[in-house]
């Protein structure tokens, strides 16, 4: 029950988004040129009739939903241990950033073992030697495989440079 | 070029030390992922693609088949041993594998397994090598409209891929498809939701989307739960292996299941998981140990096995000649080929038929290669079973990492990967699956593509639609799998229904 109930948000929340797509996104994102004679030709019609099939899908999930009865009560106990795991993401989401904005900078090996050590930081481990071992060799293997095998050019960053 | 010719330019690409190397290797990497709690055969394609890039493409192709063939395979050896199975397809084997091995009879249930899952993949591989081109021949004669009414006919894969809920399914699909109007307009080349950022002008990287569809939300998951996965330990595998006689009993079941998996696999999406329980009740109606079923029955084995690898050659069959995946696994290996800048359909085997052919070779080959490597796979097993999540987690966030910046050298693509990931993570959360979201994004564009091409051939006359018996046999399928779906809806909200009211 607790699902079809969260349906009921989803479904307004698809609604929500074709809307914003119909009346947003698609007359500001989409340039259509004025010589277009055929509506269908269009290039703003095809993303209009899937926004409004996203309106139209979300509405019917979300009124399936709300005939459904109340969710399931949530226990302290679930509710403390989704704090935490909420917690958890919002670092892992800042880290997503940190790598996205340094890794050319600081250099992707480096980064990668980096987001290693932090996502094994960030759960928790009983094998850390394990852990250290993978974080280290894996991002070299990979740099030497792309590197040099795949001809890729791995960003070296601009202060440890490998050969 | 002869058939001859191309037979022999088929043999020579595929007599190559090297073509047997990916091919093996790629079957090993399947097996491994496959039996690795938590690693689906689709994870281990989509993170395989990337090692591809440098490759020939034939190489590249041999390789993602292997993974694929393995992967499938890989998934009962966990079925068996620790009642987990390492694909949906697998399910049905955990019925009668984990009583046996509970009984110490692992080794003759993997050994059945295996055996069932060689030969159904060889009918499979001669199916597509028989119907393909028959097929490819046929669709030569397609024009806009025809491809039109095939790919919406196609679209009714997501029912296939949507798992409890069609209405998710298809928001997923819509999703999916809106997402692929991004990029320049392919009749006008004005602008579409890229604001004018080169990096969108080309449209958002297939596989950045893939992976971070397919691969990131687990290790998302795996951040908020931060437990490691426990599971039963797994079983010894026992004193005795599948003998000639355990073969011979199984064999009507497997060649039975490999051809019910044939013509399932060839329905674009079906997929493994019916074809094995279809193959399994099929096996268990007919069988004169229908009373030893779901207690232990190595025909049980078989005949889940033989369903669900029988699929495996028959989702090429769409693939190749049509151009449309036949599941998940296929719309990744459709990317493989446009990589390499290859473009599956029936002109495929006007223009690169020697690839084809030595595909088809490579495929008779990897049945054979899964037997060898299968067999040390299951000896191994323990091994790989027991990669603590904490360590495999990171691991393969590191893999997403460099896979994706090898694509364009791009670190936008990464950002791509990562805001999937997290788009994936959110649908997994609201139960949204992710399959119908990359089929829709595949098929997407090819899609508007061909309808504005029949628009514009019909100054905007929507009778082309309907033009010829072909376009009439596409609509009348979609009509008919539009009813079973509808059909399936209306029982599946009816059985809501009375269980609400209880």
């Amino acid at each position: 029950m607790a699902r079809l109930r969260g349906d009921f948000w989803t479904g307004l929340g698809v609604v929500l988004l074709g809307l914003l797509l119909v009346f947003v996104a698609v007359p500001e994102g989409v340039v259509s040129p004025r010589s277009v004679r055929i509506a269908v030709l269009s290039p703003a019609f095809w993303p209009n009739i899937l926004a409004w099939l996203l309106v139209v899908l979300g509405g019917v999930l979300a009124i399936r939903a709300a005939r459904t009865e109340a969710p399931d009560p949530v226990t302290a106990q679930a509710s403390s241990g989704r704090a935490a795991g909420l917690a958890r993401l919002a670092v892992f989401a800042v880290g997503v950033v940190l790598v996205c904005l340094f890794a050319t900078t600081l250099g992707l090996v480096w980064t990668a073992m980096l987001a290693f050590f932090g996502v094994v930081l960030l759960t928790g481990t009983r094998h850390l030697l394990a852990a250290i071992a993978v974080a280290v060799l894996l991002p070299l293997a990979l740099y030497f495989f792309f590197n040099h095998v795949a001809g890729v050019p791995i960003p070296q960053g601009v202060w440890v440079r490998l050969p | 070029m002869s058939f001859a010719d191309t037979l022999v330019a088929a043999f020579s690409l595929v007599a190559h030390w090297e073509s047997i190397l990916y091919l093996a290797l790629g079957v090993t990497v399947g097996v491994v992922a496959g039996a690795i709690p938590g690693v689906s055969a689709t994870m281990a394609v989509a993170l395989t693609l990337p090692f591809t890039f440098a490759l020939e493409p034939i190489y590249g192709i041999l390789l993602l088949l292997g993974v694929y063939k393995g992967g499938i395979f890989g998934g009962s050896i966990p079925a068996i041993l620790i009642k987990t199975p390492g694909t949906p397809a697998s399910s049905a084997t955990t019925l009668d594998g984990y009583p046996l091995a509970e009984r110490g009879e692992a080794g003759r249930a993997l050994g059945v397994a295996l055996y069932a899952s060689c030969i159904a993949d060889l009918i499979s591989n001669l199916s597509l090598i028989l119907f393909a081109g028959w097929l490819a021949s046929f669709a030569l004669s397609f024009g806009p409209p025809e491809f039109f009414a095939l790919i919406v006919f196609s679209l009714t894969i997501i029912a296939g891929v949507s798992g409890d809920s069609l209405i998710k399914g298809l928001i997923a699909a819509a999703g999916g498809l809106f997402l692929a109007t991004i990029g320049l307009d392919l009749v006008y080349g004005t602008d579409r939701f890229s604001f004018g950022d080169p990096n969108l002008m080309g449209g958002l990287n297939f596989i950045a989307v893939l992976i971070g569809l397919f691969a990131l939300p687990e290790i998302i998951a795996h951040v908020f739960r931060a437990k490691e996965d426990v599971h039963d330990p797994a079983r010894a595998l026992g004193g005795g292996w599948a003998t000639l006689g355990d073969l011979r009993r199984c064999l009507k079941s497997i060649v039975r299941g490999g051809l019910i998996g044939v013509v399932l696999g060839a329905i674009p999406g079906v997929g493994g998981a019916p074809a094995a329980f279809l193959s399994y009740s099929e096996a268990q109606r007919t069988s004169p140990n229908r009373a030893n079923f779901g207690k232990g029955e190595v025909e049980g084995v078989a005949a889940a096995e033989a369903g669900n690898n029988g699929v495996c050659g028959a989702t090429l069959i769409p693939l190749l000649s049509l151009g449309v995946p036949g599941d998940v696994i296929t719309a990744i290996i459709i990317g493989a080929f446009m990589i390499h800048g290859l473009q599956p359909g029936p002109m495929l085997f006007v223009t690169n038929a020697d690839i084809v052919y030595a595909l088809f070779m490579g495929l008779i080959l990897s049945s054979i290669f899964l037997l060898g490597i299968g067999s040390v796979a299951i000896r191994i097993f323990r091994l790989v079973s027991d990669i603590p999540k904490s360590v495999l987690a990171p691991a393969v966030l590191v893999l997403c990492v460099f896979g994706t910046f090898a694509i364009n050298n791009s670190m936008f693509d990464v950002a791509v990967m990562f805001a999937m990931g997290g788009l994936g993570y959110l649908m997994l959360v609201l139960g949204v699956p992710a399959a119908p979201f990359l089929i829709g994004f595949i098929l997407g564009p090819l899609l508007e593509d061909k309808f504005r091409q029949s628009m514009l051939m019909s100054g905007g006359a929507p009778e082309i639609f309907v033009r010829s018996p072909i376009t009439w046999l596409f609509w009348a399928l979609t009509a008919l799998a539009l009813a079973f779906i509808i059909a399936s809806l209306r029982k599946s909200w009816r059985a809501a229904g009375t269980a609400s009211e209880t």
